[in-house]
C-alpha cells in the first residue's frame, strides 16, 4: 500500500458557508475558504493533530522535503520544513484550524467529535476511510474524498507516506512458500482487490485503480460514493515517495514529540526553533 | 444535649461522612467497569466512560463477545494466569520457606552474609534488571514461557524474611524431637516443621498469588506470543494505538478481577498477617 | 520413615542449612546478581544484536544529558514527593478512625478500602484513562462541568496528568497502607492512652503525644517503600497511555524511559545506562534512610 494522502470534506459544513470545495486548489485557497466557514458556520475548517506526524509529513513530502535526506541524515529544519510548519501554525492562530482533540486523529475523543460534524474536512492518508466507517457512522454520504490542495499552480496534489512493509524473516520454516504466499496475496490482482473491497486501503497495483471492482458497492462505497479511485487515477503520477533509513524511526518520534507537541500543543517554541533543535538531536544519535 | 455529648456527635458524623466517602471512592471504579461491561463497547467510544444506568442498551452482549473472542484466546490468557499462579505461588511459598527456616534455626558459617544477602535483593527494584534480565530468558530459551515468567522469581527475599521471622518462634525441641527419631534433617522440615508453618504459608501463599495474577512489568517483557500472554498481558494488547476493543476490554476486565475477590474475601486474616509481619518490625 | 543411613550421612545439620538454602543462592546468582553485572557492563556498550556489541565507554552516560531523560526524573520525583504526601497522612488518619472504639461496620470498611489493591493495574488503568478522557460526556468531566468548572484534556497537560496519576495510585494503595497502620495501632499499648486519659488529655493531644510516635516504625516502613514504589513506577503510566509514550513525555517515568530506550529503540546499551542511574538514586535514597534510622537508635530509643 502506498498511503496516498488526501483531504476528506464534509459537504454539509461547506454548503453551510457557501464554498465550493473543488474550487480549492491551493493552500491559500484553503485557508482563505477556512476562515469563511468559521466565520459562516463557527466550526473550524479542520483539525490538526499535535502528537503525532500525520498533519504535518504529507505537507512537506508534497514540496518534495523529508525527514531524512538521501544519505538517511536529519533534514528536519530546512526552509521548507520550517515554512510548512510556520504555515500550519498559522492556520492554527487564525482558529481556521485546531488541534485535534486528545491530539491526534485515532482517539475516541476525536471521533466523537467529528462524528458530530466537529470540523469542515481533513486530510488523513487513505486507509482513514476505514476509521469514518467504524467510528463516525453519523457522516455516512456527507464525506467526499478529494485530492490535497497544492503549494504552487502544477504542484503534486497528494504524496505517499510509505505505507506497510511486510518481511519474510530467514528463520522461516517454508521461506519459498512465504515468499510466493505474500507475493500473492499482496501482489497479485485479486488480492489488491481485495486490499480495496475488505480492508479499504489503496492496493499496491496502479494497474488495479481502474478496474470495474473498484467501483463495486461496498461499504467504502456506500459511505463516500465510488469515484475515489477516479481520483486517485488522476493523481497517480503526483503521489511521491520519503527517503526511509536507520533513523527514520527515530526522525518520526521526534517530530511528533518534540516539534508537533511543543509548537502546536504547547506552544513552548516556535517552528525554526522546535525544527533546529529536533534536528540536531537527531543527527547527535 | 450537653455540649460534651454534642461536640462527640459532630465528630462521630464527620467521622463517617470521611469513611463512606472514602469507601465510594474505592469501589466507584469496580461500579463503571460492571456497568460499561454490560453496554455496547461503542458507546465507549462515543462518549467515554459514563454512569449511565439505562436499562434498554444494557445486555450481556459483551460477554458473549469475549468468550467467541479469536477462538477462545481469553480462556487461553485466563489458563495461562491460573497455572502461572499456582505453580509461581507453590514454588515460591516452598523455597522460600526452606531458606527462612534454615537462617532462623541453624548456626551455620555464612548465615549472616546469606541473610544480608536477602535483604540487599529486597533493596534492589526488579525494574534495574529488566533488561539483562531479558537477554537472559533469551539466552535460556525460556522466554515467550511460563518458565520465563516464574523462575526469575522463584524465591521471594520478602517471603524469607517473613518465614525467618515466623521460625525463629518455633521450639528448638520439636526440632530436636525429630532427630531423636532419626529422621535426617530434610525430613524433620517437611514432616515436622510444615505443619507448624501452616498459617504462614497461608500468609505468604496469599501474597504471592495476588502478586502473581496481578503481575505486569515481566510477564509484558517476556510473554510475545499472543496464546502465551497472562490476563493483565492480554487485555492491555486490546488497546491498539489505532483502535481499542472495548466488548472484550471491558467484560475480559469485570471476570479477571472476580478470582482474586473471591480468594480476599474468604481469607482476610491471611492477607493481613502476610501484610504486616515486615511493618511492625521495621 | 526415618532417614536412611545413606541420607543421614549427607545430609547431616551441617549440610542441611545449605542444602535449605540453595534455591535462593541459586535463583540471586543466576537471575540478580548476573544481570546486576550485566547492567552495568551493558551500560557501557552499543548492542546491535546478539554477539554485535561495541564497547562505548561513557557515551551512553553522556547522552544521557537530554530532555527527555529530564522529563522523566522530573516526573518520577514529583511523583514520589506527591504520593507520600498523600499516602501516609491519609490512610493514618483513616486507620486511626477505623480503630476508634466507637466505629461501626470495620470489616466493611476495611475491605472496601482494600479492594483496590487486588486488581490488575490493567484494569484500574482502564477506569482512570476513561473516566479522565477528554471528552465533555465523560465521567470526570461531567463531574467538573456539574460543579461549574470547564471540562478538561486531562491526559494531554502536565500538571492534569500528574495529578490523574497520584490520584491513581491513591487508589490503589491506601487501602494497603490502612492495613500497616492499623497493624501497628494495634501495637500500641493501652496503658498510655488510659494514663493520658486520666491526665485530661484531649483526643488531639492523645492523638500527637501517644498514637504518632509509636508509630514511627511502621511510617519509616511505609515511607520506605513508598519511595520505592515512587521511583520504580511504571505501570500506572503505561497503562493510562496505553505504551511508553505520552505527549510531550508527560507521562515519562524512569522505568518508563528504560523500557522506552529498551524495548521501542532497541538500544539497550542506553537502556542500562538509565537502569545504573536508577540503581544510583534508590541505593542514595536507601543510605539517607539508613543513616536517619541508624541515628535514631543511638540517640537511645
Amino acid at each position: 500500500m502506498s498511503d496516498p494522502q488526501n483531504l476528506t470534506s464534509n459537504g454539509l459544513s461547506y454548503k453551510q458557508a457557501g464554498v465550493d470545495i473543488d474550487s480549492i486548489i491551493t493552500w491559500d485557497d484553503y485557508f482563505e475558504a477556512g476562515k469563511k466557514v468559521v466565520a459562516k458556520t463557527g466550526k473550524p475548517m479542520s483539525t490538526i493533530e499535535s502528537t503525532e506526524h500525520w498533519s504535518y509529513y504529507p505537507l512537506i513530502s508534497q514540496q518534495g522535503s523529508d525527514f531524512l535526506d538521501k544519505n538517511g541524515n536529519g533534514v528536519l529544519d530546512n526552509d521548507i520544513n520550517v515554512k510548512t510548519l510556520e504555515f500550519l501554525k498559522k492556520m492554527l492562530d487564525a482558529n481556521v484550524v485546531i488541534t485535534a482533540p486528545a491530539g491526534f486523529h485515532h482517539s475516541e475523543e476525536y471521533w466523537s467529535f467529528m462524528n458530530n460534524s466537529g470540523a469542515a474536512s481533513l486530510w488523513m492518508p487513505l486507509w482513514y476511510m476505514g476509521r469514518f466507517t467504524s467510528y463516525m457512522p453519523k457522516l455516512k454520504g456527507k464525506i467526499v474524498v478529494r485530492p490535497l490542495p497544492v503549494w504552487k499552480k502544477g504542484g503534486s496534489r497528494s504524496a505517499g507516506m510509505g505505507g506497510t512493509g511486510t518481511a519474510v524473516t530467514n528463520q522461516s520454516k517454508n521461506l519459498d512458500l512465504a515468499k510466493r504466499f505474500l507475493a500473492y496475496a499482496k501482489g497479485s490482482k485479486e488480492g489488491s482487490i481485495k486490499t480495496w473491497t475488505v480492508l479499504g486501503f489503496d492496493p499496491i497495483r496502479w494497474d488495479v485503480w481502474s478496474d470495474p471492482a473498484m467501483k463495486a458497492p461496498n461499504i467504502y462505497t456506500d459511505y463516500f460514493g465510488n469515484g475515489v479511485f477516479d481520483m486517485l487515477v488522476s493523481i497517480k503520477d503526483e503521489i511521491g515517495g520519503i527517503n526511509v533509513g536507520e533513523k527514520y524511526p527515530e526522525a518520526v518520534s521526534i517530530v511528533q514529540r518534540n516539534v508537533m507537541f511543543k509548537v502546536l500543543g504547547e506552544k513552548s517554541a516556535t517552528p525554526k526553533e522546535a525544527l533546529s533543535a529536533a534536528n540536531k538531536l537527531l543527527n547527535s544519535r | 444535649m450537653t455540649y460534651h455529648n454534642r461536640s462527640i456527635l459532630i465528630q462521630q458524623i464527620l467521622k463517617y461522612m470521611v469513611m463512606v466517602a472514602m469507601s465510594v471512592f474505592a469501589l466507584a471504579p469496580f461500579l463503571f467497569l460492571l456497568l460499561s461491561s454490560l453496554r455496547p463497547g461503542a458507546q465507549m467510544v462515543q462518549n467515554g466512560l459514563t454512569l449511565d444506568f439505562d436499562l434498554r442498551t444494557m445486555s450481556l452482549e459483551g460477554y458473549r463477545i469475549l468468550m467467541n473472542y479469536s477462538e477462545g484466546l481469553y480462556f487461553n490468557w485466563y489458563t495461562n494466569s491460573v497455572i502461572i499462579t499456582i505453580v509461581q505461588t507453590c514454588v515460591s511459598v516452598l523455597l522460600s520457606s526452606m531458606v527462612g527456616y534454615a537462617l532462623a534455626v541453624y548456626d551455620f558459617r555464612g548465615r549472616n552474609l546469606v541473610f544480608t544477602v536477602v535483604l540487599a535483593v529486597m533493596m534492589i527494584p526488579v525494574e534495574i534488571l529488566i533488561l539483562p534480565l531479558f537477554k537472559l530468558t533469551i539466552l535460556l530459551k525460556i522466554i515467550d514461557t511460563k518458565a520465563g515468567v516464574i523462575l526469575p522469581f522463584a524465591v521471594s527475599p520478602f517471603a524469607v524474611f517473613f518465614f525467618r521471622q515466623y521460625s525463629m518462634g518455633i521450639p528448638k525441641d520439636l526440632i530436636d524431637s525429630g532427630r531423636i527419631d532419626g529422621c535426617n534433617e530434610l525430613g524433620i522440615f517437611f514432616r515436622i516443621i510444615t505443619p507448624v508453618l501452616l498459617p504462614a504459608f497461608g500468609a505468604i501463599a496469599i501474597l504471592q498469588a495476588m502478586g502473581s495474577w496481578n503481575s505486569f512489568l515481566w510477564p509484558l517483557i517476556v510473554l510475545r506470543s499472543n496464546e502465551n500472554l497472562t490476563l493483565p498481558i492480554g487485555l492491555q494488547s486490546l488497546l491498539t494505538p489505532y483502535g481499542n476493543n472495548y466488548d472484550v476490554l471491558l467484560s475480559g476486565s469485570v471476570l479477571s478481577i472476580i478470582p482474586i475477590i473471591i480468594v480476599f474475601l474468604l481469607n482476610q486474616k491471611a492477607f493481613i498477617t502476610g501484610l504486616t509481619v515486615g511493618s511492625v518490625k521495621g | 520413615m526415618p532417614g536412611s543411613f545413606f541420607s543421614r550421612r549427607i545430609i547431616t545439620q551441617k549440610t542441611a542449612p545449605w542444602i535449605f538454602v540453595s534455591p535462593f543462592i541459586i535463583v540471586f546468582f543466576v537471575f540478580f546478581l548476573y544481570p546486576l553485572i550485566s547492567t552495568f557492563v551493558m551500560s557501557l556498550q552499543e548492542i546491535h544484536g546478539p554477539g554485535d556489541v561495541t564497547f562505548i565507554g561513557l557515551q551512553n552516560y553522556r547522552a544521557l544529558a537530554n530532555e527527555q531523560f529530564a522529563h522523566a526524573i522530573m516526573n518520577s520525583a514529583v511523583y514520589t514527593i506527591l504520593t507520600i504526601a498523600i499516602l501516609v497522612p491519609l490512610p493514618l488518619v483513616l486507620a486511626v478512625f477505623i480503630n476508634a472504639q466507637t466505629t461501626r461496620l470495620r470489616g466493611f470498611f476495611k475491605s472496601a478500602y482494600f479492594l483496590p489493591a487486588l486488581t490488575s493495574v490493567v484494569v484500574a488503568g482502564l477506569f482512570f484513562r476513561f473516566a479522565f478522557s477528554a471528552q465533555e460526556t465523560a465521567f470526570i468531566n461531567k463531574l467538573v462541568a456539574t460543579i461549574g468548572g470547564t471540562p478538561k484534556d486531562w491526559l494531554f497537560q502536565r500538571w492534569t496528568t500528574m495529578f490523574v496519576l497520584v490520584l491513581f495510585c491513591t487508589w490503589r494503595w491506601f487501602g494497603v497502607n490502612i492495613i500497616y497502620f492499623l497493624s501497628g495501632l494495634n501495637a500500641i499499648p493501652q496503658e498510655q492512652y488510659e494514663a493520658a486519659e486520666i491526665d485530661g488529655a484531649s483526643p488531639f493531644q492523645r492523638f500527637f503525644f501517644i498514637t504518632l510516635p509509636n508509630l514511627k516504625a511502621v511510617t519509616v516502613y511505609v515511607v520506605t517503600i513508598s519511595v520505592y514504589g515512587g521511583f520504580a513506577m511504571f505501570a500506572e503510566s503505561f497503562t493510562m497511555f496505553g505504551s511508553a509514550r505520552s505527549p510531550g513525555d508527560i507521562g515519562l517515568t524512569i522505568v518508563g524511559y528504560i523500557y522506552l530506550e529498551g524495548f521501542n529503540f532497541a538500544r539497550l546499551g542506553m537502556g542500562s545506562a538509565i537502569g545504573v542511574t536508577l540503581f544510583v538514586i534508590i541505593m542514595t535514597v536507601n543510605l539517607i534512610q539508613l543513616s536517619f534510622t541508624g541515628t535514631f537508635r543511638k540517640k537511645g530509643n
